[in-house]
């Protein structure tokens, strides 16, 4: 590697950036690779207030809301991108297939697209705003042995994060962009709380919802909040946490632990999200040609089924599935059952044969989604109210 | 019923009592009293000799000059004869002359150059204790509303300032005209919230009323004042993000005040949410790509300038729809901002 190479510097949260993918990075670009690995809400808040801290952005798609209108990233030409053509129907129209439900909330495809007046819109353009890479269909997970009564009912729901016999073994993600939403998703199935909009909420809905989480956390629903699967995996392995929101990487954590856990497809639907890369407004020549170098090797197929092998699906899943075994792909992208035990990205064991991913396939999964992560139009009041429930917490 | 004493901060400070009741104990630079600073710089000219000595000094004249009332320029006087700079005579009024020292007595005109002081400088002005607060509570709780819900403590804010009742609800009171600050009866003072609801119903309002009070507003605008924005929106170079903030402000301030009905004038400039999204923003992310709303202000003006009157609030109707737009984009980027660190008197509700 030359010593003159740019390094680029990537900021976002450890769901993406490994210390495999760099390496792997940089072993096939010919890079100098810096990850900044934060929690979502603090990369985000950096993205937008130290804006020469970074070259490229590894976040959510719903987070530009918060970063495109500061002038943190520069858009994205789409003639410099080698595979944009591969990339699916979701984040080009919002639906995974046409007959597919739009899910309500932040869908990628809305914030696409740079418009002739600067926004983001879906209406399609020459430049987009971040490149589409890794997405997913999130519930939450539980352990069916701790709670069993409740555990037991054919059909999954929201409304067990909140249910009484949790008390005290529940936790939530701790971003209002997310945790929020898996708390009004619970209140709305538990029949608390019946919503106009869930991805936008008002102020007295938010006052409503806010009060009754306060009620909750005073009875000791909650056994914490966190900020990032490590976090999550050690509630549920060490804290006695029996329900809580999912991040995907988790499971490696669970099954290490030799936990007995299950991922839910809930009737209400799931939580989806939208990951991808921006480039840092202020990146020019040498480290500009990197970033483009660096987005193109993202979707060239081996990321993609790295990312696969934590339970993420890639933007142009088919340049993957060559690097997939074939019982990989139909497990994860297919929703049959596991043909052998498969390996996960640390090479131990993750999948054992036989098991069946929760939802079914992709096409399954992203096309039951009731609400994409969320910045709603009253999101900076939803904050501050939620972050009276953080302080409240007990610390993880 | 014993009747409290009132704490030190609690005592009105009337600057033109005597020294005893004047409340000179807070700092020196921000209490000083109208008739003090008459005397200094009267004492000055006369030290310095620049007034003549024997001229007539009178308490009206000299009051016109300092654009006081007569009240802190004979405490003046009083204080200058003690000290042996002025002496009575037969006659109205104080001669500048030292006791014993014989001058005949000099009636020319008071003006500030009979005074011995700065042409057009003469003026003293002293904030009263509700102008000294306003600004920094202002300036306080545009910041805290975008943090949420607070109360405000009246005690702990007459403590943190240092001001009596009167003036700190002087300035709450001004607040609430703003719509910075919710008030209503028997309730405590609450800071507005920073919301979206707010911003739109501000729009709302604006969209109704703001175009037809420019029509009404817009033949009485003085031309110069046009054209110093024309030419401003205009420049070669285009304006900065806080030059285009104060232009945009004109749009709301002085091209709608020349109307004759002040009850709608008075609504419209409670309509704050939105500047004050925009110039937190600005703040913030001065380097940001601002929607190009520079466009629009240009259309407002030159409709104006033009005659043209019907086209100027047509013009403003699709830059509020546009403003409109750029408020919600905004205020959506405030989430990130870190908590700021507020003062005891602002209590958080929850």
């Amino acid at each position: 590697m030359r010593k003159n190479m740019p390094e680029l510097r990537v900021l976002g949260t450890s769901v993406t950036l490994t210390e495999a993918m760099r390496r792997r990075a940089e072993q096939d670009l010919g890079l100098r690779i810096r990850f900044e690995v934060l929690d979502g809400f603090d990369a985000q808040r950096q993205a937008v207030m130290r804006q020469d801290s970074f070259d490229l952005y590894d976040q959510w798609f719903h987070s530009l809301d918060c970063l495109w209108p500061t002038g943190a990233l520069q858009p994205i030409d789409i003639g410099r991108l080698a595979h944009w053509d591969e990339v699916n129907a979701l984040p080009k129209t919002g639906r995974i297939t046409p007959q597919a439900a739009l899910g309500a909330g932040c869908n990628p495809a809305m914030r696409l697209y740079v418009q002739a007046d600067g926004t983001l819109g879906g209406t399609p353009a020459s430049r987009i705003s971040m490149l589409p890479l890794t997405h997913n269909a999130d519930s939450f997970v539980y352990l069916p042995a701790a709670v069993p009564e409740l555990f037991a009912q054919t059909e999954e729901s929201w409304s067990w994060l909140l249910s009484p016999a949790c008390r005290g073994r529940a936790a939530l993600q701790a971003d209002a962009a997310i945790g929020a939403l898996d708390a009004a998703l619970a209140l709305q199935a538990g029949g608390d709380m019946r919503f106009g909009d869930i991805s936008n909420l008002g102020l007295e809905e938010i006052d409503q919802m806010m009060a009754l989480l306060l009620q909750r956390q005073e009875s000791e629903q909650f056994r914490g909040f966190w900020g990032n699967y490590a976090d999550a995996a050690r509630l549920m392995i060490d804290a006695g946490v029996a329900i809580q929101s999912h991040w995907s990487p988790a499971i490696a954590h669970y099954r290490a632990a030799g936990l007995d856990y299950r991922l839910a497809c809930p009737r209400e639907g799931y939580r989806a999200w939208y990951g991808g890369l921006g480039i840092s407004s202020q990146a020019r020549g040498d480290t500009l040609d990197a970033a483009y170098r660096y987005l193109n090797w993202w979707q060239s197929g081996w990321p993609g089924a790295a990312m696969a092998r934590q339970g993420y699906y890639i933007s142009n899943p088919l340049r993957s599935r060559e690097h997939l075994r074939a019982s990989e792909w139909d497990y994860w992208y297919a929703g049959l059952p596991a043909a052998e035990d498969l390996r996960g990205t640390d090479g131990q064991i993750l999948i054992p044969r036989g098991s069946v991913r929760d939802g079914g396939s992709y096409e399954q999964r992203l096309g039951h989604i009731a609400v994409w992560n969320t910045v709603m139009d009253e999101h900076n009041y939803l904050v501050r109210q939620w972050a009276t429930l953080l302080r409240r917490a007990r610390p993880l | 019923m014993t009747r409290a004493t009132p704490a030190p901060t609690q005592l009105a400070r009337d600057e033109e009592a005597g020294p005893g009741e004047s409340g000179e104990s807070g700092d020196p630079g921000e209490r000083r009293l109208r008739y003090e600073l008459i005397r200094q710089r009267l004492r000055g000219a006369i030290v310095e000799q620049r007034i003549e000595p024997g001229l007539v000094l009178l308490e009206g004249p000299v009051a016109k000059v300092f654009g006081t009332s007569r009240i802190p320029v004979r405490k003046a006087f009083e204080l200058l004869h003690a000290e042996g700079l002025l002496c009575t005579f037969d006659g109205r009024g104080y001669l500048v002359a030292r006791p014993g020292q014989a001058v005949q007595p000099q009636r020319l005109p008071l003006d500030a150059r009979a005074l011995g002081l700065e042409e057009g400088n003469a003026t003293i002005h002293i904030p009263s204790e509700s102008e000294r607060i306003h600004d920094e509570l202002e300036q306080t709780i545009s910041i805290a509303m975008i943090f949420g819900r607070f109360q405000i403590d009246e005690s702990a804010a007459m403590e943190h300032f240092n001001v009596n009742r009167v003036a700190l609800r002087e300035v709450l009171s001004r607040l609430v005209d703003r719509g910075l600050v919710d008030k209503s009866t028997y309730a405590s003072w609450r800071v507005a919230a920073l919301t979206a609801r707010a911003v739109n119903q501000d729009f709302e309002l604006l969209a109704l009323l703001a175009p037809a009070a420019l029509r009404e507003s817009g033949p009485r605008l003085d031309r110069d004042m046009l054209a110093d924005l024309r030419r401003r929106l205009h420049a070669p170079t285009a304006p900065q993000a806080q030059e285009l903030l104060r232009l945009e402000q004109h749009l709301h301030g002085a091209l709608l005040a020349r109307h004759p009905n002040h009850k709608l004038v008075g609504m419209l400039q409670q309509c704050q949410m939105p500047w004050l999204i925009h110039s937190t923003f600005d703040r913030m992310f001065p380097q940001s790509p601002n929607p190009p709303l520079l466009e629009n202000c240009r259309q407002v003006i030159d409709a104006l300038w033009d005659g043209e009157y019907e086209r100027a609030a047509q013009a403003l109707q699709d830059y509020l729809a546009q403003a409109r737009k750029r408020a919600q984009l905004q205020l959506k980027v405030l989430s990130v901002l870190p908590e700021a660190q507020l003062p005891a008197y602002l209590v958080r509700q929850s």
